[in-house]
């Protein structure tokens, strides 16, 4: 919980920093892809560059030089770049997940943008996708970035999950409805 | 003095007794062997018995006068004595007849009493037996019920879960390409706003 405000204030910074630019999408997107590309170097050869910059054993000084070695390859922009080390300074680098998906949320807001995953029984067709998308687009009244993916174990129909709200039309939602109501009707029993 | 006067009495007595008896028992001769011999005999000894009998009467009349006078005062009192324990005697039983009357009187009150208490108490533990027992009957059935429930409720669970794994096998075997058309257009349909059932909001 502390964790999240803190993430926020941070996220809200970054985000009133892209507020000032030209472009307020553009950059809140770039910063947003930045922040995506740091977190996949972070995560890469089983996170070693993460452990090194979390080691409490490593001192303060030498970590700040591994960073300063790193970003300059990565071709962040001096905001991002600068949120990274002032984490690093007030050792407060583990937040920088939270930050990211607090930035995200802020940043599509801003845009009018929401995120939307899409369970299917089986692959979609490309206009099949596009039909779920657009309709996701015109019940949420913003646009939607949608990630499919295949579940076989809905059995059939799709389950959609927009922000906290979820359309489930499902085979298995459907059984599982079933299910319940067998469990405390006891139609089974007196059947 | 009077004492003096009679030992003195009594020793001269004394030798007028024992003159009299040698003289009685007849010097050298030997026994008489008739009566005309006999009689003067027995009279010196008659006459010896009556001088030893005034000689006592006269030595120990007094004082025999005395202590009989003396046993019959002891008599007396001790009659009086017992005449008063006697009194006391029949006065304590009196009282302790009394007492034994009124002792029976309260053990018969404590043998009511103790009777109705033993009848009360008994009562009572008839009656806590009874509440006891009601409460484990209650328990027993309430402890019945909730198991049958809890039994009924597994196997409800249980039996819902095998029908629907049934039916999913069922589904996921039967399931063919209209069917899937048809579920996707009904997912776009709860999109849309048509099934509002199929919505959650977390």
């Amino acid at each position: 919980m502390a964790d999240g405000s803190l993430a926020r204030r941070y996220a809200r910074a970054v985000l009133s920093i892209a507020r000032d630019q030209p472009n307020v999408v553009a950059t809140t997107d770039a910063f947003a892809s930045e922040l995506a590309s740091f977190a996949e170097v972070l995560d890469l050869s089983n996170g070693e560059l993460r452990g090194v910059l979390g080691n409490p054993g490593i001192t303060q000084g030498e970590r700040r030089a591994v960073l300063d070695a790193v970003l300059p390859s990565m071709n962040l922009s001096p905001t991002v770049a600068n949120l990274l080390r002032l984490l690093l300074d007030k050792g407060r680098f583990a937040v920088l997940p939270e930050i990211r998906v607090q930035y995200m949320a802020m940043a599509d807001e801003l845009a009018g943008r929401v995120r939307a995953t899409v369970s299917t029984a089986r692959a979609l067709t490309p206009a099949l996708a596009a039909e779920v998308q657009a309709s996701l687009e015109k019940a949420t009244g913003k646009t939607v970035l949608v990630t499919f993916s295949v579940d076989s174990s809905l059995i059939g129909g799709m389950v959609a999950k927009v922000g906290d709200t979820v359309f489930d039309a499902s085979v298995r939602s459907r059984l599982t409805a079933v299910q319940q109501s067998l469990t405390s009707s006891g139609t089974v029993a007196e059947a | 003095m009077s004492f003096l006067r009679r030992l003195s009495t009594f020793a001269a007595l004394s030798g007028v007794l024992m003159v009299s008896t040698a003289w009685a028992a007849g010097g050298e001769h030997g026994p008489p062997s008739t009566l005309d011999e006999a009689l003067p005999l027995i009279g010196q000894h008659a006459l010896n018995l009556a001088i030893l009998l005034g000689l006592l009467a006269y030595v120990a009349a007094k004082p025999i006068k005395n202590a009989l006078a003396a046993r019959r005062e002891t008599i007396r009192v001790g009659i009086d004595k017992a005449g008063e324990a006697e009194r006391v005697a029949r006065q304590k039983y009196d009282e302790l007849e009394a007492k034994l009357a009124s002792f029976e009187d309260q053990l018969t009150e404590m043998q009511s009493d103790a009777e109705s208490r033993a009848v009360a108490e008994r009562e009572k533990l008839l009656a806590d037996a009874r509440a006891e027992a009601a409460a484990l009957k209650d328990g027993a059935r309430r402890s019945i019920r909730d198991e049958t429930d809890r039994a009924v409720a597994a196997l409800r669970k249980e039996a819902a879960a095998q029908a629907v794994a049934l039916a999913t096998q069922k589904a996921a075997a039967l399931i063919d390409e209209t069917d899937h058309n048809r579920l996707d257009h009904q997912f776009l349909h709860v999109v849309n706003g048509g099934k509002p059932a199929g919505v959650t909001h977390g």
